[in-house]
């Protein structure tokens, strides 16, 4: 088999670019971490910490233990302690009750700070921002279970976002979750905003379509921040084989995508001068499914099904107004999908395998001819599906690829600029080091159908159990113009973040 | 956490007629031992460089601290299938994250491990080392290894008996166990000295030493107490020679034979908070 053109374009990118720097300064700090990692103490400190039976003896590690002591006949012995002091907040207490009070105890708050600067084109600050985040939860009334996931950003004027609204400071509240659940013997209910994630694949929406996602910093969002919320009602009803969860949403919500001006904003070009009229899903505008899901020995299964609207919008247009202005119709059309999502380990290798067929979904077209009013939607069948590996290389490296297909199923409408299959790799090599303080990720991309492709190399620091800091770098390689990340060809950025954990 | 019981419960000998020699026999007895048939605890593991200070070895840097609470019910005939439920409560960046895991008494089957992550709203399933080498991870990053944490089987080692000391003026049985080739292959250790104390059937310290021969780390088991009429070393204190390194491991909390339902050990714990929560709540009251 050939090797694909993008990996090799992907070597001569690391060659030729600050991204092969990088990586040669990663692999620097990598091999020598790596090496002294695995090696021995050398033996003049090792002596050190040989241990003698006086040692032993004298209460090895306390500074005010008593020396071991024979102990009478039948009892029991206390060979030493430790002399670490537990911190009285981890004994039980007695505490006040009511509901915040016990949200607050269980409190989980993040405060964050993101710098991020252009290396190619556009250079300069992109994002300049920091955050509280705040996740609790907990039982009340001892039936009622209550979650809340939430962040408050605070985005000064050097941020591009704060800079495309010609603003001093922007405010940005992001809720994920606030649910409350109650559960039985053989069923859960819950009411709210939740998130609901289906599929085994990480890295492609295959059947994972329920929850929106937050496309307006393309590639550069945390995992975690990756989805939306979204109100619904959902049951899951526990067998001894399967288990079923339902869900209904009546008031369905969509990605976020990139506000007009920021730094990802990628407008079609016949939006530019156009009137756009918006056809958001409305309360009423129903998503619904189901999932049966189960473990067998090895395998875990799972079987779905539902009713959804697009995530992302798709335009057409409508008219052309008088005085020659284009109107735009922007819609979230419903589909249906059907679908599969297996995980198979052997050993140490993890199999995964998605698969979903989805009818009358939406995709964007245009007309071939050129003309700017040739904006279309058209709905067609199609089929989704990946195939994942993930491979623990003896706890010394994590491997993980998956390779995502589309294939579009009938008649087009006669239109060429859709593609029947869409191919795509991903890959991660990840590896931990320092007593796994020290997290190093090379992850790529890369569409095989247009060759375009990027680089993200990360190294993330738990410098302290409350302190993280991550550096990140990612690079961007399209040639083609018709290439899906042609757009964003210029957007290679450095990212750096410091994260610090604390509980009330 | 079964891990635990299994660490000192590979480690606890039965020698009531003292000096039998019978090194295999001894060991038969100890994975025979009863470890109680479910755990409920709170474990703090604390973990830190160490260096030798006014004649003490004494942490050189801030410990790295995980507080966990676990749940843990035997199955099959001789109760040596276990599942497993840990959830970390600190430190709070990691507050929240849940495992699930079975592990069989049948060697050739491999553990079966989840991880639930809310930032990745899914339970994942955890794939593991290559069983044929040595593995090479450690629990939660501390000096404990995956390998000092599995179920150790009495057919892979050779067992024999080669003196008699006092730890801490008990008498004790040293007992040399050296892993067979078949598992020697997949041993990061040539071979463990373990000095059992015979009148109380239990180890009070171990010395495993690596694949050239060199002593790698020593286990100190401390604050040994009856729990529900059961032997459980409270702490256990693992130093790395290796590394300098050391790791304490302390039950805050314990209680052993106390009713845990079955479906609590199943991935609907990972998920379901208020399923999670309720069966939690009734489970603590045990452990105050």
């Amino acid at each position: 088999m050939a090797v694909p053109p993008c990996v090799v374009d992907a070597v001569n990118h690391l060659l030729r670019t600050g991204l092969g720097l990088f990586l040669a300064v990663f692999m620097m700090i990598l091999v020598p971490v790596t090496v002294l990692h695995g090696k021995t103490v050398p033996a003049g400190e090792n002596d050190l910490l040989e241990i003698t039976e006086e040692d032993e003896n004298a209460g090895l590690f306390s500074d005010d233990q008593a020396p071991w002591e024979t102990l009478p006949e039948g009892e029991i012995p206390t060979l030493f302690d430790t002399g670490e002091e537990l911190p009285a907040t981890n004994e039980p207490k007695d505490r006040p009750l009511g509901l915040w009070h016990d949200l607050m105890a269980n409190a989980a708050l993040e405060l964050g700070y993101q710098v991020s600067h252009g290396m190619e084109g556009e250079t300069g600050l992109i994002t300049h921002y920091g955050w509280l985040g705040l996740e609790t939860e907990t039982l009340a009334a001892n039936r009622y279970f209550i979650r809340f996931d939430g962040k408050l950003s605070v985005i000064p004027a050097s941020d591009h976002r704060t800079r495309a609204k010609n603003r001093r400071i922007l405010t940005d509240e992001f809720l994920r979750e606030f649910y409350v659940q109650r559960s039985f013997e053989h069923a859960s209910f819950s009411l709210g905003r939740r998130i609901i994630v289906w599929g085994k694949t990480d890295t492609s929406a295959i059947t994972d379509i329920v929850s929106p996602r937050d496309l307006s910093r393309f590639v550069f969002v945390e995992l975690k921040d990756a989805r939306k919320g979204q109100f619904m009602a959902t049951a899951t009803v526990y067998h001894d084989l399967f288990n079923t969860f339902l869900f209904i949403s009546p008031d369905p919500a969509v990605s976020t995508l990139p506000a007009s001006g920021t730094r990802y904003d990628r407008p079609l070009s016949v939006q530019q001068n156009a009137v756009v009229r918006k056809h958001d899903p409305a309360w009423g505008d129903v998503e619904l499914g189901i999932r049966c899901f189960g473990t067998f020995s090895r395998l875990d299964l799972a079987f779905m099904a539902g009713r959804f609207h697009v995530n992302t919008p798709v335009f057409s247009s409508l008219q052309t107004q008088p005085d020659s202005v284009l109107v735009l119709g922007e819609q979230y059309p419903r589909f249906y999908m059907v679908g599969m999502a297996a995980a198979l380990v052997k050993n140490n290798v993890l199999l995964k395998y998605e698969l979903a067929v989805k009818k009358d979904f939406p995709l964007q077209e245009f007309d071939s001819s050129g003309d700017d009013t040739g904006i279309f939607m058209t709905e067609t069948d199609l089929l989704d599906h990946a195939l994942g590996l993930e491979i623990n290389v003896n706890d010394r490296w994590l491997f993980t690829m998956e390779l995502t297909h589309r294939h579009l199923f009938g008649h087009l409408n006669g239109h060429d600029n859709l593609n029947r299959d869409v191919t795509a790799l991903y890959a991660v090599l990840e590896k931990k080091l320092c007593h796994d303080t020290l997290t190093l990720e090379y992850g790529f991309y890369c569409s095989l159908d247009d060759q375009g492709h990027y680089h993200d190399a990360q190294a993330t620091w738990q410098a302290t159990d409350q302190v993280e800091l991550k550096g990140n770098i990612t690079v961007f390689t399209a040639r083609d113009r018709e290439a899906e990340l042609w757009p964003y060809r210029h957007e290679d950025r450095v990212t750096l973040e410091v994260r610090y954990h604390f509980s009330m | 956490m079964k891990k635990f019981l299994i660490l000192t419960g590979c480690l606890v000998f039965l020698t009531s007629w003292a000096w039998a020699d019978d090194a295999a026999e001894i060991m038969q007895r100890v994975m025979d031992r009863d470890d109680g048939t479910t755990e409920i605890s709170r474990v703090r593991l604390s973990t830190c460089p160490v260096a030798r200070k006014n004649n003490r070895i004494v942490c050189t840097a801030t410990p790295r601290v995980k507080l966990m609470e676990m749940v843990r019910k035997d199955y099959g005939p001789r109760e040596k299938d276990h599942k497993t439920v840990t959830i970390i409560l600190e430190p709070a960046g990691e507050r929240g994250i849940g495992f699930l895991q079975y592990d069989y008494a049948d060697k050739e089957r491999e553990a079966d491990q989840w991880l639930y992550l809310s930032a990745l709203g899914k339970v994942k399933r955890i794939v593991s080392a290559n069983a044929d080498e040595p593995k090479t991870g450690n629990f939660f990053g501390s000096e404990l290894s995956y390998e000092d944490m599995e179920q150790r089987y009495h057919e892979d080692y050779t067992y024999r008996t080669v003196d008699r000391e006092t730890v801490a003026g008990v008498p004790c049985v040293v007992v040399e166990s050296t892993p067979v080739p078949r598992r020697a292959r997949k041993s990061n250790y040539a071979k463990a000295l373990e000095w059992v104390d015979t009148k109380r059937n239990i180890i009070l310290k171990s010395v495993l030493y690596n694949r050239q021969g060199k002593q790698n780390k020593l286990f100190y088991y401390g604050s040994i107490t009856l729990v529900n009429n059961i032997l459980v070393p409270m702490q256990i204190a693992v130093l790395n020679i290796e590394t300098g390194r050391k790791t304490v491991l302390r039950y805050e909390a314990i209680v052993l034979n106390r009713g845990v339902d079955d479906a609590f050990l199943t991935q609907r714990t990972l998920t379901d908070g208020a399923f999670r929560e309720q069966h939690l709540k009734r489970y603590r009251t045990h452990l105050e």
